[in-house]
């Protein structure tokens, strides 16, 4: 049941554009379905982060499937 | 005797003081050390209004007055059309004890004819002032909060699981432009969760259905259908477009691409990911509050954790 994730994501939306309220900005919201709890976690910036932080390294997009692992950063040897 | 309207007036003005438009224009915009409370109906409001002011309807007073000028010692210029039913509302505000009241006099008419702007919202047409009428109920929406929304530009980022209900919210609640990017077409197993589509729109591009499915529920929002696989060399001429991007994709490689964009473009994401009966949300506005990569500098090996 992704409806109750996806309704969150538009009204934190609609809050963003009318400019009321508190957004999650920060903030991680938790839901488990089962035990049908909301939980919060706090966030914290990174001041270290290699996008947002102080001194970023990332400053050009990257290839994301080579970072996720799907294939490979180097060509693989012939012995592999 | 019965009292007639010149009774009433004149009775006012012995208690209510009265400013000139020329010193309220003079005093700036309304904030901290004074309220500027617009008494007239809304559909002279929609005319024009004086920037920040806060509106009433005069027959609303006593009713709203509480929960928009919580404090009774705030300082309040109340204004009409004309000058006399602000004087009247004046009084009646005087009497719940507020007790630094003024009435503008002359009204939006003398303002006007001083030559001094008004502020007009978004227009909306008879149908709009329906459709969005339970809106207007709510103080922090407003017609001001629909024009907004109808001047916003919000992104979609896949139209599956998550981006199926976002989007028919958002558009229920009256986003100008709705753009859906994604590369996939509807399969019959979407429709379990993807509420978006439909039996009958199997086979065809997700965003074609999304269209189809918004602009059914609600013809005031423009669709723009992105029917392509989000990547290093679109994400930024299409962020470019929106002002905010919901973020519901169910990949790690797209989660940080549009994580990473969003923080070169300066958007914010609405971030929200689900995992079987579990699922999560934030807001990530760059450089006011964490980024994905604040929270996960790289991705987990392979396989290792479901995305």
């Amino acid at each position: 049941m992704p409806g109750v994730i996806g309704v969150v994501q538009a009204t934190e939306t609609v809050k963003l554009i009318i400019g009321q309220g508190e957004p999650l900005v920060g903030r991680l919201l938790m839901y488990d379905s089962l035990a049908m709890t909301f939980r919060e976690v706090r966030l914290r910036r990174d001041p270290n982060c290699p996008l947002c932080g102080e001194n970023p390294t990332i400053t050009e997009l990257v290839n994301y499937e080579e970072l996720c692992g799907l294939i490979p950063a180097e060509p693989v040897g012939a012995a592999g | 005797m019965a009292k007639t309207q010149q009774d009433f007036l004149v009775a006012a003005r012995q208690e209510i003081p009265e400013v000139s438009v020329e010193e309220v224009q003079e005093r700036g915009q309304p904030g901290d050390d004074f309220v500027l409370l617009d008494v007239r109906e809304n559909d002279e409001v929609r005319t024009g209004y004086i920037d920040g002011s806060v509106a009433i309807p005069r027959g609303f007073l006593e009713f709203q007055v509480g929960g928009k000028i919580p404090q009774t010692d705030k300082e309040v210029i109340v204004y009409c059309a004309g000058g006399a039913r602000s004087l009247l509302a004046a009084q009646v505000l005087r009497s719940m004890g507020y007790d630094n009241v003024s009435s503008m006099s002359g009204g939006v008419t003398r303002w006007k004819d001083a030559g001094f702007p008004l502020q007009r919202d978004r227009q909306l047409g008879t149908e709009q002032l329906e459709r969005y009428s339970r809106h207007f109920l709510l103080p922090q929406v407003g017609e001001k909060g629909q024009g907004k929304l109808l001047d916003a530009k919000v992104l979609l980022v896949g139209a599956g699981g998550l981006g199926s209900p976002a989007a028919l919210y958002l558009a229920a609640a009256g986003i100008g432009t709705l753009g859906l990017v994604d590369a996939d077409v509807v399969d019959l197993s979407n429709l379990q969760r993807q509420v978006l589509h439909s039996n009958d729109r199997i086979g065809i591009p997700k965003t074609e259905s999304g269209k189809i499915a918004i602009n059914q529920l609600n013809p005031d929002v423009n669709v723009q259908a992105h029917n392509m696989r989000l990547t290093t060399d679109n994400v930024l001429d299409l962020f470019a477009e929106y002002d905010i991007i919901v973020d519901g994709c169910d990949n790690f490689p797209t989660r940080y691409l549009v994580n990473d964009a969003a923080v070169l473009a300066g958007k914010p994401v609405v971030h929200g990911s689900i995992f079987q009966f579990e699922g999560q949300a934030s807001v990530f506005k760059p450089h006011e509050g964490p980024c994905y990569r604040c929270l996960f500098p790289t991705p987990p090996p392979p396989g290792l954790v479901p995305s």
